[in-house]
């Protein structure tokens, strides 16, 4: 389906948007208290951000082999608040600035994960990724297969998905479909502070190289974190609310869209059971299948384009299991295969939120087979 | 030679006088101007410098600081500010924003966001020129930061090897966002790095005038066909990174660093210089800035009264 033919805006629209969103705002997206879906964590209230910080300080803490590093990982603001004042505490040797070298420092990363280190490579946007795809590609993710288990690559890149007031077309993309493609690369994407930190330690503990993708959107998130070190497994989403009409899957910030899609679809009638992926690679189809085996119908909601990424992948993988189980197409909510547009009227066509969520989940409940 | 003296004057005050109008809109009343700026006041003398020496066919690749860029090439005022005010007759049709800047009438060949990106693109312009026989050189304007990139290494011995008619200009202004030169360069300057591939030279940026003529002897050479050349100016930026405050605010340099180099304006330099040789009456300083004002101030008119793209073009124009 090509995107939404829009009608013209109304003149008054430019307006209206600047009152209703302060730009200052949009980047990071709503607040929402995690501690509503996830009602039984005890532990300290914090942002996501914060939970990211606390799972670095405590691996460094822990383990003399992990090192974390990026591009201004040192300076005032530290990553969106993620490496605030780490190298304080760990020092500059382990919490250290990078050049502006992204395809060479990621093989440095790759040499150290081998040379018996756990480096952590902090980036602001995936986007930048591009650079070190020869790293990531041709090297970090093969070598453990192609030494015959020998050469393992314990390597953690981090990096935060943009989105709005202009970022544009080289600073918004959400790459992960295309990562996907790649045997070797596990691929993380929570959306809560409690995740966050259970996955990230997690990823600094796993044996491969671990691409950790979190997005500007969820970084605002607050809820309570445990104090101890924990980890979650990785391919295990979660059902974030339990619901017998239609299944949502929300990948990343759609997650959070989706649960905010569920209230209004709940007050329309529908009861939508709502999935959090939580890790893209390893995928948890089995959450998938049980959930669409119960609901018959599944919705998609995907923070990168719709071509060949993660929507088309997990349709395929359950009508391969489901064919004829499902009493409605895959929906897929995704972005259309345009490059992130600047302009602020376009910007609103182009993302999803959840009333393109509520849309197409009454879209996909009125088709009956 | 007065003439041009006047001339740069006007190029590097005009700059300072968008880039300030810029800062004391942006976020203030005019929120429809939503895209993140970087700004390049106290950087002026390179791009008029290396600019003024260029023909309105030869082409300047930016990045994401290069609004002077934009302006010194010749690229149009109105078009700029309603880029940046997200406007359907931006220079991008408001598709770029701030930081992807093009307005290929005046040679103002692309600005990337991803640093580095546009040094190869630069070199590979210069190929097509050199295969079509045309008589232009590209500029390429990259930050220090930039030349740490391995891409900017490929493109200058390539260059070098295929004698392409290419500037490389570096800006070093000391830092890259928040990280200051002496913790990512292992020597004292970049054009060091890149002396034993190509003829380096390193001049004070914020003098315009060794800016000028320097790069004039230079492209004298490039024109020749003589093959690349590397330009290292020494300068330093007022702002932020990114936004309109001035560092000290985000504590990344201290208020002394800062005033030592605002002490060493570029503008500030020449219009002493002119001043004491009766080139510039106050009078006719005023009158400059009276002028650049109106020519602001109906660029801002001119971006808000136009429209924003339509929602429903949003698909359009992936292809060609
Ligand atoms: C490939 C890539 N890596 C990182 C970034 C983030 N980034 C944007 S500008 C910048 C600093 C650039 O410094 P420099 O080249 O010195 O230019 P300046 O901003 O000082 O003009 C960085 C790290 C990016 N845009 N692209
Ligand atoms: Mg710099």
């Amino acid at each position: 389906m090509q995107k939404k033919a829009h009608a013209p805006m109304p003149v008054h629209y430019v307006k209206e948007c600047g009152a209703k969103v302060p730009w200052t705002r949009v980047d990071s997206g709503e607040m929402l208290d995690s501690d509503h879906i996830l009602k039984d964590i005890k532990g300290q209230k914090m942002t996501y951000t914060e939970a990211v910080r606390n799972a670095l300080a405590q691996a460094l803490r822990l383990d003399e082999k992990v090192f974390v590093m990026g591009q201004g990982i040192n300076d005032e603001v530290g990553m969106f608040g993620a490496t605030t004042g780490l190298y304080k505490e760990f020092g500059e040797d382990r919490v250290f600035d990078t050049p502006l070298a992204e395809t060479g420092v990621t093989g440095v990363a790759v040499g150290a994960a081998m040379g018996g280190m756990r480096p952590v490579y902090c980036h602001n946007r995936p986007d930048f990724l591009m650079l070190a795809m020869d790293q990531l590609v041709n090297h970090a993710s093969k070598y453990n297969y192609m030494s015959g288990g020998i050469c393992p690559i314990p390597l953690v890149i981090w990096a935060v998905t943009g989105q709005g007031w202009g970022s544009a077309a080289q600073h918004s993309q959400a790459l992960h479909g295309m990562f996907m493609h790649v045997p070797g690369i596990k691929i993380i994407m929570p959306t809560t502070p409690y995740d966050v930190k259970g996955l990230l330690l997690q990823a600094i503990a796993d044996n491969n190289p671990v691409l950790f993708l979190d997005h500007r959107r969820i970084h605002n998130q607050v809820g309570s974190v445990p104090e101890e070190m924990y980890t979650i497994p990785f391919g295990k989403g979660v059902v974030r609310k339990q619901g017998k009409d239609i299944t949502i899957l929300g990948i990343s910030s759609m997650a959070l869209e989706a649960l905010r899609a569920e209230e209004a679809l709940r007050s329309k009638g529908i009861d939508a059971e709502i999935l959090d992926l939580r890790t893209i690679k390893p995928l948890d189809i089995e959450m998938i299948i049980t959930s669409v085996k119960k609901t018959g119908r599944l919705l998609i909601a995907d923070t990168g384009w719709k071509t060949g990424g993660i929507s088309a992948e997990i349709s395929t993988l359950v009508y391969e299991r489901l064919y004829r189980e499902l009493k409605a197409p895959v929906a897929r909510v995704s972005l259309p295969d345009v490059p992130t547009p600047a302009a602020y009227t376009l910007e609103e066509a182009y993302y999803n939120n959840a009333a393109d969520i509520v849309r197409e989940a009454e879209k996909s409940m009125r088709s009956v087979s | 030679m007065e003439n041009m003296l006047l001339k740069l004057y006007y190029s590097m005050k005009r700059i300072r006088m968008v880039e300030n109008y810029i800062a004391d809109h942006y976020n203030g009343e005019v929120r429809e101007m939503r895209t993140p700026i970087h700004l390049c006041d106290g950087q002026e003398g390179i791009a008029a410098g290396v600019c003024g020496n260029l023909h309105r066919q030869d082409t300047v690749f930016g990045n994401h600081r290069s609004h002077g860029h934009y302006l010194a090439k010749g690229g149009d005022l109105k078009k700029m500010v309603a880029e940046l005010h997200n406007r359907e007759t931006g220079c991008c049709r408001g598709r770029g924003g701030s930081m992807h800047l093009i307005d290929r009438e005046n040679g103002v060949a692309l600005t990337s966001s991803i640093v580095a990106g546009n040094v190869s693109i630069a070199v590979g312009y210069a190929l097509a020129q050199k295969m079509k026989k045309t008589d232009t050189i590209s500029v390429v304007f990259f930050g220090d930061g930039a030349s740490e990139e391995g891409s900017v290494y490929e493109s200058i011995c390539y260059a070098k090897i295929n004698r392409l008619p290419v500037l490389f200009v570096c800006e070093n202004n000391l830092y890259s966002i928040s990280t200051p030169f002496c913790v990512r360069e292992p020597n004292a300057d970049i054009g060091s790095k890149f002396e034993t591939i190509l003829p380096v030279a390193s001049v004070d940026g914020n003098d315009v005038l060794t800016v000028y003529e320097k790069t004039r002897e230079i492209t004298e050479h490039i024109r020749n066909g003589e093959g690349p050349w590397f330009l290292e100016c020494k300068t330093y930026r007022y702002r932020n990174h990114h936004n309109t405050g001035n560092g000290v605010d985000n504590r990344f340099r201290t208020t002394e660093e800062l005033d030592l180099w605002k002490a060493k304006c570029p503008i500030m330099k020449l219009e002493r210089k002119l001043s004491a040789e009766g080139l510039l009456e106050n009078a006719e300083i005023e009158r400059i800035e009276d002028e650049i004002q109106k020519e602001i101030e109906a660029a801002f008119s001119y971006a808000k009264e136009s429209a924003c793209p339509d929602a429903g073009t949003l698909c359009e124009g992936v292809w060609s």
